[in-house]
């Protein structure tokens, strides 16, 4: 099946890289992962029990960002409103800006019925909540945290939320949120930036709900597709990703404050920060690469160097997660696991059922799955990238063709750096097998 | 009615024994289609609900004498093993600080441990500990204290080893048990040797032995025996609370979670010197052992005040003072004044989990542990800083919070001794005051590097509990007021006090925000500072010393067992008819010859009979 | 009454042995071994802790003129090692998995052993007891020659040639004695009275005969070679039963044979007999350190913990007994539950090695309840308080200190040194991370698991009322006791 995309098209001599055969197969259009039905049905099952927390994720999110925004006590952030239960996705429904989901704009469905009885039975949601039954809204906002914390990622969003401006617009914010409540303004005055940062938290935290409020109905769409037999190699899937990433490019990024009915535009749209450049790139960058190391498996002991001394060294993201310790302590991608495990398709359940342990480590054979898909999902960026930066894959010139493999190489070699043991970290050797599962 | 919850105070330990149990539920397997959390909100409850029935006990307690339970455990062969409790004021005080700080430290980690899914082992532990503590801190019995600090050492290894995935946890915790347990077994040795002198292992009983006057003579005949009983009932709490030369498992205890690290290095260190306290009537028997006592404690305070001053990571530069800090307890008990290690660790033990708290916010979202890395968080985080601070200035000798005080008193006493100790102990707080300034200097002055450019202040799990403790702080003196344990003001210790934190926090001041001087700072001699940042060299000192000859030794006796003994019977084995390892090819041989034996055994059997009473 | 205890699992293991269905065996002989389990209950319910000497007696003459009766009897150590057997052997029928080649000869041999332990445990006549002692050997041949691993051959043979030797030299002993006395009464009671008019040197020749006897099937280092092999690599069950309970012979005849028989004798070699229970249990921790292999280390550990029994009995103080035949018992227990894990782990995961083990704590790949009944096993064996080992240790030494202090505070040392190992195998087998590559192990069910539950459970009841360990054995320690030191009880409680 690989072999059929191995074909060298290209016009060059084969790569030299270490990861050539991958080198071959961006190339040819094809993914980082092998193009199996059994990947393809992988992929798109987890996408689909991905998205489905997902369209949660960006609705509370939003939520936090416009509504709960400073409030110091926020016991009930994920408690979320009807209101935004309802809110329309600008990318599903019939009233949507650019229908990408023929679903409904509102909830999905099984989130709804996840939301009522959760995984025990109907019960008030904050019991829901007590017992853990529950949507882990905390993974969702490490990713959020983990855009904020690292530096450097390009982008014009992030450098604003420095600038007199955006300090200007939050201040306006901060006030009027705070209004009648004397103890948080004298604060306010007393230590100002503590408040910005706190705002500018929001803004990130706005950035990725309008990010996911894109995703979730890409995946919804591409598990119909499967389903109907529209979709059918992972190339189908990874290239959906890239009509979606152009089509939804120039979605502006934002941060709007709701108090007391009234609008404040911390980040107006009219700044025209772009969701391509403000928000998938500097998330995949953030996520998928680099987020932050587990402290279940790495030590923090600054002695160790274990950690590295800069943020661009960071290796922790999807792509290079050990995912087996997933269900034990101290491994945070475990609270999205679970979010995803109430979710899964039935014909991914009984795929799982049918290895390893079955229904015992269900866990971590989804985890395996759902690493295969992101680097599905972060070929889709490559490709994205080298069509906005670069020359189409049957480019007749050879200069052209090379550029794009030096493009695809370079990106490779992400994942052969030997510096703090990325090489043996990234998991793109794993994956081009199916027994790693 | 308030009487019932005093004469029940027995039951306190089992609360949070009870929530251990339940936690369990949500150890992997059991339940697992819905998320651990459970397990955290249950044993934060019954932490509660054991705060609540302490606090009306002490209520209950109007002054009133201290009472005293025996619970029958074992009596076998004349000897009667039963569980005496005391309640006092003062243990149940030590309740009421055990409780408070854990319940403080179980929410602080339903905020640090919110994307962990180990809540149910790590609580379940937490509640191990609060249980185990809460229990030694009403026993009257040297022997079941000597169990309990046993189970605890072993609770650390489990505690410690909570991220087991991770290198370095792996060999900490293996140190921290270890460490730990060569102490529980010298204070085993002395617990056996102590019997057959005292007859008893009440420590109420045995503070009347130690009073005797045949004891004291007995004490001044055999000071040899004396000397190596106390040495060895006080290698317990010397490895408890990580005093020189076992301190090393309290640095790589610190790759365990902040929640844990506000515990252990505010209250289960002080199970050790707890203990200590209720033997000083025993070690007072011998001089020498009271000389080691101050000994160590000197040792350890200086040492390890310097060397806290050259750790880069944040977590160490605030292990390192517990260090410290514990080795003037030891000094005061040394110098025969256990009623202010009391008030020492009282006012210790509210304080230093807050320093920790802080951290333990700065490390969650800005990653790095690295002092180098961080900096510049004043403006955006100030309320970490400003608990940081009433943290530190409670720790020290910083008037008029709580620490103060006690320093103070342990100042007045050891200047009944001598002068040169009164020195150390105004070195010692000026270095720890140098120490803890400056991590707050490099975290919060300076320009923000990239690691600390977005770091915005944490949710309320993590400011509350932080908070309302701080606030306890800076209550100390009143509430010791209240109790009638104030120290008496005294003029000019106190001002000494005073200069000393004043100077060593200018110090730290001046040397780490001053742009003048480069980042980070080098000693002139690199090889002093190296000496210091890697703690003296301990790890490389155990590995040529104690573990270097148990691994040679356990080589040398498989090698003897392999070859030696084994050998030797292969040998003979082959020498004779059966052969060793010829045996595994043909065993039917053999076992021909094993029942011939048999038959020729029956057969003298018979032939004697028949020789002996056949007619 | 102690009859059924002997013959129940012999008649039992017929009736499995002739069962027509291979399948049916196991049910069967877990059904009567849980039995002889309830009939144990019964036997403990009318035993009286109180009363000295032997209670339960049966007498029935069979070859007077050989002096070989058929008498039974019971008093403390006795009953605690029969109540050990019937636990052992119900664990060890159930550890042992249905698929079992030849499965009928199998539980029929285990149930035999254990009738014929009972048997020893219970016999009031030294011949009868060689007689139990030497009817043990065939079985435990077979079950480690035909179902051990690898080198099975090697190890069962060097397992028969030691307790043949060991055999003879009990016999020896014993037929010596029986000759000297001049009558033909081998009963316990008449031997000792034979033995107390015997010139010291013959005593010491006796005594020397039969502690070489006991000495190989304690085992007491160095007469210890057969056991890492005969427990390595016998199945695990059949470890389990080996080290649990056979050994146990060893340890009872020092105290039925040596501290009963030889008192006066006894108490004057008892230095030399604590140095060399101290030498075991230091030889033993060391050498278990040294291992690579946890099921080495683990058998190892069993050597060094028999030296704890060993100093108990040569301190011969009341408590000091209580303590030795406590940790007896607790011993059998605490190796019982070790062995089954390790045997489990093996069969998952595929090997013994400690330097390949790693990460089966891991709650959803790995082995997670296994990897925490065996923390608590190797707690418990290291002698952490709260668990029966503690409760053992201590009473060995708290009875030792005063007479042997030197010896006594070694042995502490020596639990040192077993915390050590435990550590160094639960660090490498259970924490750590799980080999991507490797690491796809079989769940463990939970019939794998119960035994281990069961074993766990006794471990820490017993460990929390230790008074359930200790009473049995009261009374007969103070009767047993040599040199009663002033145990005085502590100032009454305020």
């Amino acid at each position: 099946m690989t072999t059929a995309t191995l074909e060298p098209r290209t016009k060059l001599p084969p790569s030299q890289h270490e990861l050539a055969e991958i080198v071959h197969r961006l190339e040819a259009g094809g993914a980082m992962v092998p193009d199996t039905p059994e990947n393809l049905m992988q992929i798109v099952g987890i996408w689909y029990a991905y998205a489905v927390p997902m369209d949660f994720y960006w609705r509370d999110l939003l939520y936090i960002a416009e509504q709960v925004f400073l409030n110091p006590l926020a016991f009930r952030k994920f408690f979320i409103s009807e209101e935004y239960l309802n809110r329309h996705n600008h990318y599903a429904g019939d009233d949507a800006d650019l229908r990408i989901w023929r679903g409904e704009a509102t909830a999905h469905p099984e989130l709804l019925k996840f939301i009522r009885q959760g995984e025990t039975r109907p019960m008030p949601r904050w019991l829901h909540h007590l017992w853990h039954d529950r949507i882990n809204m905390e993974f969702a906002e490490e990713c959020m945290r983990a855009m904020l914390w690292h530096r450097g990622m390009g982008g014009q969003f992030d450098p604003y939320l420095d600038s007199e401006e955006y300090k200007q617009n939050a201040d306006r914010a901060i006030r009027a949120y705070f209004r009648g409540n004397p103890l948080m303004l004298g604060l306010y005055r007393l230590f100002p930036e503590m408040f910005l940062e706190q705002c500018r938290q929001a803004s990130y935290y706005a950035n990725l709900g309008l990010f996911w409020e894109v995703m979730a109905p890409v995946f919804f769409e591409i598990h119909d597709r499967y389903l109907e037999g529209s979709i059918t190699t992972v190339k189908d899937a990874m290239n959906f990703i890239v009509k979606g990433i152009f089509a939804v490019a120039g979605r502006p990024i934002y941060h709007h404050v709701y108090i007391r009915g009234e609008c404040y535009e911390i980040i107006p749209k009219s700044k025209g920060f772009m969701w391509l450049y403000e928000a998938a790139l500097p998330y995949v960058e953030a996520v998928f690469y680099r987020t932050s190391p587990f402290r279940g498996t790495k030590s923090y002991n600054a002695q160790a160097g274990m950690v590295p001394d800069k943020q661009e060294d960071f290796h922790y993201g999807v792509l290079y997660a050990d995912k087996f310790p997933v269900g034990t302590a101290g491994i945070p991608p475990t609270l999205l696991a679970q979010d995803m495990f109430h979710f899964l398709p039935d014909y991914l359940r009984d795929y799982y059922r049918k290895h390893c342990r079955g229904e015992a480590d269900i866990l971590v054979q989804l985890a395996i799955s759902f690493q295969r898909s992101m680097y599905c999902v972060t070929s889709a960026v490559f490709h994205a990238l080298r069509e906005a930066l670069l020359y189409p894959l049957d480019d007749p010139n050879p200069r052209h063709l090379l550029a794009n493999r030096r493009f695809f190489e370079a990106q490779l070699d992400r994942f052969c750096r030997p510096e703090y043991g990325i090489r043996d970290a990234a998991r793109i050797r794993h994956i081009q097998t199916a027994d790693y599962r | 009615m308030l009487s019932w919850f005093l004469e029940s105070v027995w039951l306190v330990p089992l609360y949070p024994f009870v929530g251990m149990v339940l936690a369990a539920l949500w150890y992997p397997g059991i339940i697992r289609r819905t998320g651990p959390r459970p397990a955290g909100y249950i044993n934060a409850l019954m932490t509660f609900v054991s705060l609540l029935h302490t606090a009306l006990a002490l209520v209950a307690t109007g002054g009133q004498e201290s009472l005293h339970y025996s619970l029958p455990w074992l009596q076998v062969a004349g000897l009667d093993l039963s569980l005496p409790l005391v309640v006092s004021p003062v243990s149940l005080t030590a309740l009421m600080v055990i409780f408070g700080v854990n319940l403080l430290a179980q929410i602080y980690a339903f905020g640090y441990m919110e994307m962990d899914w180990g809540w149910a082992r790590f609580f379940s532990l937490l509640a191990f500990f609060e249980a185990g503590m809460s229990a030694l801190a009403l026993c009257d019995s040297l022997f079941f204290s000597y169990m309990i600090l046993e189970v605890l050492t072993l609770g650390t290894y489990l505690l410690v080893g909570f991220w087991f995935n991770q290198p370095l946890v792996v060999t900490g915790a293996r140190d921290a048990f270890l460490t730990k347990r060569v102490g529980d077994l010298l204070l085993l040795m002395g617990v056996l040797a102590l019997w057959p002198l005292s007859h008893t292992w009440n420590f109420t009983e045995l503070a009347q032995w130690a009073a005797q006057p045949e004891t004291v003579a007995y004490a001044q005949a055999h000071p040899q025996v004396m000397f190596w009983l106390a040495l060895g009932l006080l290698a317990g709490p010397l490895g408890k609370c990580a005093q020189f030369p076992f301190h090393l498992w309290l640095d790589e205890a610190m790759e365990g979670p902040i929640p844990a690290t506000i515990l252990r290095n505010a209250v289960v260190v002080l199970t050790g010197s707890w203990v200590l306290v209720k033997l000083e009537p025993i070690l007072a028997l011998s001089p020498g052992a009271m000389g080691v006592t101050v000994g160590v404690g000197v040792a350890t305070a200086v040492g390890a005040a310097l060397i806290a001053i050259a750790q880069i990571c944040v977590k160490r530069t605030l292990s390192y003072p517990v260090s410290a800090y514990l080795g003037l307890l030891f000094v005061a008990v040394g110098t025969g004044h256990p009623e202010t290690a009391l008030l020492m660790m009282l006012t210790y033990a509210v304080a230093m989990g807050l320093p920790v708290m802080a951290a333990g916010n700065v490390i969650w979202n800005s990653i790095t542990q690295d002092v180098r890395l961080l900096g510049g968080l004043a403006a955006r985080r100030p309320i970490t800083l400003l608990c940081w601070l009433v943290g530190v200035a409670g720790v020290v000798a910083f008037p008029p919070l709580g620490g103060f005080w006690s320093w103070l008193r342990l100042v007045t006493d050891v200047a009944e001794q001598s002068p040169g100790l009164v020195a150390m102990v105004l070195l010692v707080n000026g270095l720890l005051t140098f120490g803890l300034v400056r991590v707050v200097c490099l975290i919060f002055g300076n320009r923000p590097q990239p690691m600390s450019q977005r770091s915005p202040e944490l949710h309320w799990p993590f400011i509350l509990p932080m908070t309302v403790l701080a606030g306890v702080v800076l209550h100390m003196p009143h509430l010791l007021a209240v109790a009638g344990i104030l120290p008496a003001w005294q003029q000019d210790w106190g001002l000494l006090l005073t200069l000393s934190t004043l100077l060593g926090a200018s110090l730290a001041a001046l040397v780490y925000l001053s742009p003048g001087i480069p980042k980070p700072v080098r000693l002139p001699v690199a090889a002093v500072q190296d000496l210091l940042a890697y703690d003296l060299y301990t790890p490389k000192l155990y590995r040529m010393t104690v573990v270097g000859v148990v691994d040679v030794v356990s080589r040398i006796t498989d090698v003897l067992d392999r070859y030696l003994v084994d050998g030797l019977v292969n040998l003979v084995g082959v020498a004779t008819v059966f052969g060793g390892e010829t045996l595994k090819y043909s065993t039917s041989g053999k076992f021909q010859w094993y029942l011939f034996t048999i038959l020729v055994g029956m057969g003298l059997v018979v032939g004697l009979a028949v020789l002996t009473f056949g007619d | 009454m102690l009859s059924v205890l002997i013959f129940g699992p012999v008649l039992a293991g017929l009736a499995v042995f002739l069962l027509r269905d291979g399948r049916q065996a196991k049910t069967l002989a877990l059904v009567l071994a849980a039995l002889m389990v309830g009939w144990m209950g019964v036997v403990l319910r009318r035993f009286d802790v109180t009363a000295p000497g032997m209670q339960l007696t049966e007498f029935v003459p069979w070859l007077p003129n050989l002096g070989l009766n058929y008498h039974l009897g019971c008093d403390g150590l006795s009953v605690s090692l029969l109540a050990l057997n019937s636990i052992i052997t119900w664990i060890v029928v159930y550890s042992t998995p249905a698929a079992v080649v030849r499965p009928r000869l199998y539980y029929g041999l285990v149930l035999w052993i254990s009738g014929g332990l009972a048997g020893a445990f219970a016999a009031q006549n030294a011949l009868l007891f060689v007689l139990f002692y030497e009817l043990q050997l065939i079985p435990v041949y077979f079950l480690i020659a035909i179902w051990g691993g690898p080198r099975k051959g090697y190890a069962a043979s060097k397992f028969l040639l030691y307790t043949a030797v060991s055999g003879i030299l009990l016999l020896g002993g014993v037929l010596a004695l029986g000759w000297l006395s001049g009558r033909a009464n081998f009963d316990y009671g008449a031997m000792r009275a034979t033995v107390a008019g015997l010139p010291v040197a013959v005593q010491g020749t006796l005594l020397l005969t039969l502690l070489l006897a006991f000495g190989i099937k304690t085992p007491l280092v160095p007469l210890h070679t057969w056991l890492p092999d005969a427990y390595v690599e016998a199945s695990p069950p059949v470890a389990v039963l080996l080290g649990g309970i056979l050994a146990k012979l060893g340890t009872y005849g020092l105290v039925r044979f040596g501290v009963q028989l030889f008192p006066e004798l006894w108490v004057q070699v008892s230095p030399v007999l604590a140095l060399w229970g101290t030498a075991g249990v230091l030889f033993g921790a060391l050498a278990a350190i040294a291992q690579k292999d946890i099921k080495r280390m683990v058998a190892y550990s069993s050597i060094g913990h028999m030296g704890y029994v060993m100093l108990g009995c040569a301190t011969a103080t009341p408590l000091s007994l209580v303590g030795a035949i406590a940790q007896m018992v607790s011993h059998g227990l605490i190796l019982a539950i070790l062995f089954h894990l390790v045997g489990v782990i093996e069969a998952k995961v595929g090997t013994r090695e400690l330097d390949v083990l790693n990460g089966l704590m891991n709650p959803v790949r790995g082995l997670p309840t296994v990897s925490s009944l065996l923390v608590l096993g190797g707690m418990a064996s290291a002698g952490i308080p709260g668990m029966m080992g503690f409760v053992a240790e201590f009473l060995v030494f708290q009875g030792s200190y005063q007479v042997f202090p030197l010896q006594t505070l070694l042995c502490v040392l020596g639990t040192g040194l077993t915390a050590v190992y435990f550590v160094i195998l639960l660090n490498r087998t259970c924490f750590g991370r799980l080999d991507n590559r490797t690491a796809y192990y079989p769940p463990v069910w939970a019939s794998e698991k119960i035994p281990a539950f069961v074993l766990a459970g006794l471990i820490l009841f017993l460990g929390l009322q230790p008074h359930w360990l200790v009473q049995w054995s009261e009374q007969t320690a103070q009767n047993l006791a040599l040199t009663t030191v002033a145990v005085a009880s502590p100032v009454a409680q305020l």
